[in-house]
């Protein structure tokens, strides 16, 4: 029996080679395997391998498939947080499972995970990660994304009540720094979210041909309760 | 007295003896088990052997009795293998069955020894000594039945076989083949062809050796079919395991077993508890189990027999004989019953075992023994602190096999844990405005 425990590490071994080379390991491709690499008894191999998964050295599972992804109880709320928070970003992801989902490091892991099983994607907008459902376009994700900005809702809400209005009325009303305003100004018109009035550009409005596609977005964001 | 040695005669003696020899030394280490099935497969291949020797020497003494005797092996050789497959597979004797071969078999026993039972026949240009009329249809039938029966028996074995004793039902299989379709289909030919006898006989008695070799070499093949073990557990009699080994999973059974089971089971001070055998049903098996004084023995399989309990009583019998100063010592360790694997080998080892019984179904390393290179290892533990969340994520980095890895893993969490809040953002932007206007 001693003597055949010197070949249990062996065995180990080759079964950990097996599953790096992304092969399936069962137990007829690891008696094999082993039988081709070290002169053991086939009846003495058989025992081993046997003890091994008695002892649950070995365990029988089943592969991790796209079904079994969403079995992960918290893995499906993210999932479910992230296709009715489109454009949601991770830091929102992360205030939001503060704690329930264990720490960030298993949040981040359950976000790799969704994505490799492509029922999300990750997509880089400025500094940020945005997450989207697997098949959404990008370009309506950002908008999402811009549309819950709590400075962004603030502009664009003066802009529905008033239509047409100028930088200096917005400075007024929000009582932000010019740079801050213009800033967020050329972000939203780089997304043809809101256009600048033609031949003054002091003068910023909603895009007109995008007008009720955008005021259907904000709406739905709203309903979300922005971030 | 003038011998009449033919080929066929000296082959068919020959074929005689070397049966018997390899049915009598077969299976001599099992005889102290006192296994039934083995003995009534050994009076099957007993009566094959006595068939060639019988048929022999009625062609060397051109005999009619002897040849009675030989045609009246056949009626044997089928009765012991339906007695040897119903009892194997169901500890019954298919009555139906039997009946009818009793039936005929008494009929073929009178007229086996009625002149012109087995006549004088040239075959390949010897004399021989064939049986006729009644005799010969009664004959061919039990030979035919048995064939038949014993390779669809056979076939059953080797697709319920599981992957520990593959490559010996395989062989088994073999043999089956020689001695039923191979044999059977050259023998159709021999009237045409008397020659065609030899071929038939050696391919014949070439399956019975195969059986009979394969069957000494791994007697589990004969307890595929009737049950399947999964597991036996011996406890104390306050309810702590001190041996369990398990031939096949099965879920429920140790959640079974300390069920019925309360905690502390003492007997009354000076009481004995009567030894007993019980069994309990439950969907996915049987339990049965064997309580004495120290010890209860459980076996849980698929089907209940008498065989069965009466090797589990005799199991736990020869536990508790053995190991009673240790049972008796409030010190004991579980390592006090590592010899009990002995124990378990030598009763049930006829047991096959189906750990490896879907040998496709993947498996995987368990989390204490599967190693990550160990830079990537050091960073995961520092992530995933919690030790039950490490574990899991190391479990699904196996499962999904290649398309979760860790080291990418580890770079998107770098990324991702640098990356600013939009309340940053805002904050930011606030403060660089306000800090602006000031300057203006």
């Amino acid at each position: 029996m001693e003597a055949e425990a010197q070949y249990i590490p062996q065995i180990l071994a080759i079964a950990e080679e097996l599953i790096s080379r992304n092969l399936v390991l069962d137990a007829k491709r690891l008696y094999y395997e082993v039988k081709r690499r070290i002169p053991i008894e086939r009846k003495v191999l058989l025992r081993l391998i046997q003890s091994l998964m008695e002892k649950r050295i070995l365990i029988e599972g089943t592969k991790l498939t796209k079904d079994l992804v969403l079995a992960n109880s918290h893995r499906k709320q993210i999932y479910k947080y992230i296709t009715s928070h489109i454009g949601t970003h991770f830091s929102t992801i992360k205030e939001r499972y503060k704690g329930s989902t264990g720490s960030p490091g298993q949040l981040i892991w359950h976000l790799e995970v969704l994505v490799k099983f492509e029922f999300i994607r990750r997509m880089k907008y400025k500094r940020y990660t945005l997450f989207l459902p697997f098949e959404f376009p990008e370009e309506v994700a950002i908008e999402y994304f811009l549309l819950r900005n709590e400075l962004n809702r603030k502009i664009l809400n003066i802009i529905i009540k008033e239509g047409t209005v100028s930088i200096s009325v917005l400075l007024k009303s929000l009582g932000w720094s010019r740079d801050k305003v213009k800033y967020r100004i050329n972000l939203l018109v780089s997304e043809n979210i809101l256009a600048l009035q033609e031949g003054n550009n002091q003068v910023v409005c909603m895009n007109s041909e995008r007008r009720d596609e955008i005021l259907e977005l904000f709406n739905k964001v709203n309903t979300q309760g922005g971030q | 007295m003038q011998l009449n040695w033919t080929a066929e005669a000296i082959m068919n003696i020959t074929i005689g003896g070397v049966l018997m020899y390899g049915t009598l030394i077969s299976l001599r280490s099992y005889a102290p088990a006192k296994l039934r099935a083995l003995l009534y497969f050994r009076l099957y291949w007993a009566c094959g052997a006595f068939f060639y020797l019988f048929e022999g020497l009625s062609y060397l003494f051109m005999n009619p009795f002897l040849s009675g005797i030989s045609v009246m092996t056949t009626f044997g050789f089928a009765v012991f293998l339906t007695v040897a497959i119903g009892y194997t597979s169901k500890e019954s004797y298919t009555p139906i069955i039997l009946i009818v071969i009793f039936s005929a078999g008494a009929i073929l026993a009178y007229l086996a020894f009625q002149p012109g039972a087995s006549v004088p026949e040239l075959v390949t240009g010897h004399l021989s000594l064939t049986w006729a009329g009644y005799v010969k249809v009664v004959g061919n039938a039990f030979i035919y039945f048995a064939a038949f029966y014993y390779f669809i028996w056979i076939v059953r074995i080797r697709k319920n076989a599981p992957f520990e004793v593959k490559q010996e039902a395989n062989i088994l299989l073999l043999g089956a083949i020689f001695i039923t379709p191979v044999t059977i289909t050259i023998y159709n030919f021999y009237f045409l062809f008397h020659i065609l006898i030899y071929p038939a006989n050696i391919f014949f008695s070439l399956g019975i050796l195969i059986t009979i070799f394969i069957i000494n070499r791994e007697p589990k093949l004969l307890f595929i079919l009737p049950f399947t073990p999964h597991q036996v557990i011996v406890k104390d009699r306050r309810s702590t395991i001190l041996v369990e080994h398990t031939w096949s999973q099965l879920e429920t059974g140790e959640r079974l077993f300390s069920h019925i089971f309360p905690t502390t089971l003492h007997p009354p001070e000076g009481k004995r508890i009567s030894s007993k055998i019980s069994e309990i049903s439950f969907e996915e098996g049987i339990l049965i189990f064997y309580e004495s004084d120290l010890v209860i023995c459980g076996l849980i399989l698929s089907r209940s027999s008498k065989f069965i309990k009466d090797l589990l009583k005799r199991f736990a019998n020869e536990f508790e004989e053995r190991f009673e100063k240790i049972l008796k010592d409030p010190e004991k360790t579980l390592s006090d019953f590592e010899p009990a694997k002995e124990l378990i080998e030598k009763y049930f080892s006829i047991f096959p075992h189906r750990i490896i019984d879907n040998q496709r179904h993947p498996l995987y390393i368990s989390k204490e023994y599967y190693q990550l290179p160990p830079e990537i290892d050091e960073k995961l533990k520092k992530i995933l602190k919690d030790e039950a969340e490490y574990a899991r994520v190391k479990c699904e980095i196996q499962r999904s096999q290649d398309k979760l890895k860790a080291l990418e893993f580890l770079e998107v969490y770098e990324e991702l844990e640098l990356e600013p809040g939009e309340e940053f953002d805002n904050e930011r932007e606030k403060d660089e405005g306000s800090s602006r206007e000031a300057k203006d």
